[in-house]
Formats: C-alpha cells, sequence, structure tokens
C-alpha cells in the first residue's frame, strides 16, 4: 500500500490548482507552467485543495479573497487533478493543512504535490503532462467563463 | 446569298471575306462591301469578334483562302481552351516591332547610302489583327498593301526573324546577317508564354517557313547571344530589405529565392508596409524577371499586396504578445521579469512563419515565463509541445512530453538553426507531432 492510500483513500479525488492570470489564454487554456513547481521558496511542492474538503468555487474565493480573510493571491480559475493522475506521473500527493495566524486565514483543504526531488529537471515534463490532463478535466471554476 | 445571325458555323469565315474583297482592290471600304455582300443594310455592323467563328453563313459560290502575311499560333497550357489572355496579346506587338527592325537593317544594307529608310516604310510594316482561328489560339496578321519604297524588305525581314528563331531552337548559330540592333526583340519574344505553352510563328499556314518558341528555345537563344533569359513572371513573397534611395527591395519567395526588385514612389508605401508586416503581409508583383546571377526583376506593371491566409489567426497571437508589454517586473506575487523586448519579437516573428509554413499546426498557447521569456505550447493529439524565446539570445527551447507515456523529447535551436527568416527546423520537429 502506498504512503497516499491512508491520507487520500479515495483516488477519485480531485486536487484544486490555481491558475494565475499571465498563465491563461484569452480562450481559457493553462500554462503547462502552472502545473510545476518554479520558485526557491516552493521547495519542490505545488499547492492544490482537496475536492473532499472544499469546492472549487470556495478555494477559489478563498486563495482570491484579502487578507486576512483570504490569501489575497491572483487566480484566473481553478483546474483539477485526481490523485490517480498525479501519483501515476511519479508526483506524491500530502495532506498540508494551514492554520490560521493573524495576515491568513486557516486552510483545512490545502495539500501539496511532492515533484521527484531526484530530477528537478523533469519538473517542466511532469507540468506539460499535467497540463493535459487537467485540460481534459476542464476549467472547474468559474464555469460559464469557460 | 449571304445571312446573318445564325448560330450556324461557316467554313468561311470573315477574313476570307474581307481578303477576298481585298484581293479585288477594294479594301479601303471593306465594311461597307462586305455589307453589301451579305445583304445588309446601311448602319448595320458586321460581326467581328476574336476567337470564333462570326456568325455568318456563307452560301456564296467561292471560298477565299488567302494567305495571311504572319500567323503566330499559341498552343499549350492557358491556350488549350481556345482563348489568349490580354496580357499576351503584346506578344504581337514584339513581332511588328522585330519584323520592321529586321526589315530596316536589310533596307539599310542593301542601301549603303541611305540614311534613313523612306517615307510611309514604317506605316507599311504595320500589322494588323485580321482574323482568329480557335483552334487553340491562331492570330492572322496582316500588312497594308500600300506600295511603298522598300516594302519588300518587310516580308525579307520576317522571314528572316523566323529564321533567326528557327536557328536558335535548333541551337543552331543566328543568320550572319541578322540585324544585332535585332536581338534585344528576339530574344524578348515568347517572354509571355508560360513553361507547358509555345508559339509558332509561321509566314502562313500552309507554309514551311515557320518557327516554335518556347521557354527552352528562348533559352538556348539566351544562352546564343549571351544575354540573360528574360520572361514575364508575376512573383510572390516578402519584402525582405529595402533599399530605399536605390529605389528597389530584396523579394523573398516561399521556395527561398531572393529576387531583386524596383519600385517607383507611388509603390513606395505598400513596400514599406509589407516590410514592416511581414511575414504575414506579402506583396505579389507582376514583371519582366531577368534570370542573372542574382535574378532581377525589371518593368514591374503591377504591386499587388496580399495577406497569408493565416494572417488573422497570427493577428491574434501577436495581440496576445503584444499584451505582455503591460507586464512589469514581480508580475507574479513579487517575482517574475517582465518580457522581454527580445523575447517577444522574436516570438512574435518565429511564431507567425511558423504558422505559414505549417499549415496544420495550430495557434500555440502563449504565456509569459517568469525568466523574462515567452511560451508558445500546443497540445498535439496527447503530446503537450511548447517553445521558449528566452529573455536574452539564447537558444530557442523546445520540448515535448506524451502526456499518458511521459516519453520526452527536448531540443534547442540556435540562431544559426532557426532564425526570423528560417525556421524549417523547428517546423520540422513540431510536424513530427502533428502526423
Amino acid at each position: 500500500m502506498a504512503e497516499h492510500d491512508d491520507q487520500f483513500p479515495d483516488a477519485a479525488e480531485v486536487l484544486f490548482r490555481q491558475v494565475y492570470p499571465n498563465w491563461l489564454t484569452e480562450d481559457g487554456q493553462p500554462s503547462s507552467q502552472a502545473f510545476y513547481p518554479w520558485r526557491e521558496v516552493d521547495k519542490g511542492c505545488l499547492s492544490v485543495d482537496r475536492s473532499t474538503l472544499t469546492t472549487p468555487a470556495e478555494a477559489h474565493a478563498l486563495f482570491t479573497a484579502p487578507k486576512p480573510a483570504g490569501f489575497e493571491q491572483a487566480s484566473a480559475g481553478v483546474w483539477g487533478l485526481s490523485i490517480t493522475e498525479v501519483v501515476e506521473v511519479g508526483i506524491a500527493p500530502r495532506p498540508d493543512r494551514i492554520d490560521a495566524t493573524h495576515e491568513y486565514p486557516e486552510n483545512p483543504a490545502h495539500a501539496l504535490l511532492e515533484y521527484p526531488s531526484a530530477n528537478p529537471k523533469g519538473w517542466k515534463g511532469l507540468g506539460r503532462r499535467l497540463k493535459v490532463k487537467a485540460a481534459d478535466r476542464g476549467c472547474l471554476h468559474p464555469k460559464d467563463e469557460r | 446569298m449571304f445571312r446573318v445571325g445564325e448560330a450556324q458555323k461557316s467554313a468561311f469565315s470573315w477574313r476570307h471575306i474581307r481578303i477576298g474583297l481585298k484581293n479585288a482592290g477594294r479594301h479601303r471600304d471593306w465594311n461597307r462591301l462586305a455589307q453589301q455582300s451579305a445583304g445588309l443594310e446601311a448602319g448595320v455592323s458586321v460581326n467581328r469578334t476574336l476567337n470564333c467563328h462570326p456568325e455568318f453563313v456563307l452560301s456564296g459560290p467561292t471560298k477565299i483562302i488567302p494567305d495571311s502575311f504572319l500567323d503566330l499560333t499559341f498552343d499549350g497550357g492557358r491556350f488549350l481552351d481556345h482563348s489568349i489572355p490580354v496580357e499576351v496579346l503584346s506578344e504581337l506587338g514584339t513581332v511588328q516591332h522585330l519584323v520592321l527592325r529586321v526589315a530596316r537593317h536589310l533596307f539599310l544594307t542593301a542601301h549603303p547610302t541611305r540614311k534613313r529608310v523612306p517615307r510611309g516604310f514604317v506605316d507599311a510594316a504595320q500589322l494588323h489583327l485580321i482574323s482568329s482561328e480557335a483552334n487553340c489560339f491562331t492570330a492572322h496578321l496582316d500588312r497594308s498593301t500600300e506600295i511603298v519604297e522598300g516594302s519588300e524588305f518587310l516580308a525579307s525581314g520576317r522571314d528572316l526573324a523566323i529564321r533567326a528563331l528557327g536557328a536558335a531552337s535548333t541551337g543552331e548559330g543566328l543568320p550572319g546577317d541578322f540585324p544585332p540592333d535585332a536581338l534585344e526583340l528576339l530574344a524578348a519574344l515568347g517572354s509571355k508564354l508560360d513553361d507547358d505553352e509555345f508559339l509558332l510563328v509561321a509566314r502562313s499556314a500552309n507554309d514551311s517557313l515557320s518557327a516554335r518558341v518556347d521557354q527552352s528555345t528562348r533559352a538556348k537563344l539566351a544562352a546564343l547571344i549571351k544575354r540573360p533569359l528574360e520572361r514575364a513572371e508575376s512573383l510572390d513573397g516578402e519584402v525582405e530589405q529595402m533599399d530605399d534611395l536605390a529605389h528597389r527591395y530584396v523579394l523573398r519567395t516561399r521556395d527561398g529565392k531572393r529576387i531583386e526588385v524596383p519600385f517607383e514612389m507611388a509603390q513606395r508605401d505598400s513596400v514599406v508596409l509589407a516590410l514592416q508586416w511581414r511575414p504575414i503581409t506579402r506583396v505579389r508583383v507582376s514583371g519582366k524577371l531577368v534570370f542573372a546571377n542574382p535574378p532581377r526583376m525589371k518593368n514591374v506593371e503591377d504591386l499587388e499586396l496580399i495577406d497569408d491566409e493565416r494572417a488573422p489567426e497570427i493577428q491574434v497571437a501577436w495581440t496576445r504578445i503584444e499584451s505582455f508589454d503591460d507586464i512589469r517586473d514581480g508580475w507574479f506575487s513579487g517575482e517574475g521579469l517582465a518580457p522581454s523586448a527580445h523575447a517577444t519579437s522574436v516570438a512574435k516573428m518565429v511564431l507567425a512563419r511558423l504558422l505559414i509554413e505549417n499549415p496544420t499546426l495550430p495557434r500555440p498557447q502563449i504565456y509569459p515565463t517568469p525568466l523574462g521569456g515567452v511560451q508558445a505550447e500546443w497540445v498535439l493529439g496527447r503530446w503537450a509541445t511548447e517553445v521558449t524565446f528566452s529573455a536574452e539570445n539564447e537558444p530557442i527551447a523546445a520540448a515535448a512530453t506524451h502526456a499518458d507515456t511521459g516519453i520526452e523529447t527536448v531540443m534547442q535551436f540556435n540562431s544559426g538553426e532557426v532564425s526570423l527568416d528560417r525556421v524549417s527546423p523547428l517546423s520540422d520537429w513540431l510536424r513530427t507531432f502533428t502526423e
């Protein structure tokens, strides 16, 4: 049994990924750059939210709402990847609940996708693969604009 | 009795009637006589059209089949449907000039004390299209029957011109008495012909003195007289460079040939526009192409701006890239460099050329990168492909990953391989994912 099986018993659970506005085309296609960690601060991990604990709309609202009610980040929309999809490309999902601080609200649905540390050069390729899978599923929020 | 207006085709033609009357010595009033002969009332004109049998039905007594001064038969290609493009008719004028030039030379050679041809000689050399035949397209040309001093040299000039054309087609040397100052006209004949067409120049329909002119014989002639071959061409290409002072530009055709083309002031704005908007805006020029090294065009008759079929898609891509001008450093939560001018300009040109040269390649999805570059992505089947243009002058990075199998291909194209004017290696690489 894999480690994630305990933490994510439902392989069909979808992980929500926020896409930065510049990484969305005018016809609603996300960049592969939204699906791999590229910043030092990311430490090889990508933030997502769990569908068993939140909805795409709630996740988007929390992500974009001004502090301290939200995280005051920019997002043009929410795309999703299933547990199966991330695991089969070699990425390990892990729950990463965020507790409230004086600056941010709590986010119990937060999780991280850990990219294989042994091969950081392969992360871009993983991003390309995940982009295709996310695009297959389509934009989860806002639905009416996609 | 002649009847007018019946559709029934006749073995006779308007030419035959005119010539018959002309032979009767009354050519100055042919039309009136023909009308009378046809039983027409005064004021009713006789229908004469090119390339058709006239709506004349002759039940008259005698067939008159005269010789014309010169018959030009255009065959093959565009002439197979029994018509002739108007622009090709200028070949008839070339023939007239050629005959006159050679005849003048022969006259002056025969009269060494004379400096000029006699009065009326030039008028006597005027040729008239008197009829045509609906075979491919045969133009029967006749000249005035007025007798002027030396007019017999016109027939000699015609014959010498035909012999010279014949010699060129067989690769023999030109007749010794052929005048050097007529070489240019000789070489110009047939310049309007396409590769699959030929022109038969004959003294008359039933005469053995004839010569065939096609692009092959014209090339032989050009080699024989040591002049570059010239032919009428319509070229389609990009304005690659422009020399404003010299009033000329370099046209790059789709197959990569570079041709120097002159322009007139009235055409300058169009040339500048084509240069600014390449590769999506091209020019189509018609004129005489000189097969020199390098090839050049002269006598440009027409210049037209044309947009590539994919211009609307490319405009959308360019608008997307131009929107990156509004992005500032720190655009991604305080991180991320604004796309550089180098990245955006290279991306615009290379992507435009990729779409033009690869018609099946869809318009890419385009994004800024945090390192100041521009990323273009395509999902081609199950292949996620991307091309990244860096902020500085680094190689163009290309990568493709199969979404299901994870098979990955990574490429780099340096500026020597892919440039603003050449994208074929990158285009070929992308094509492997669309086939």
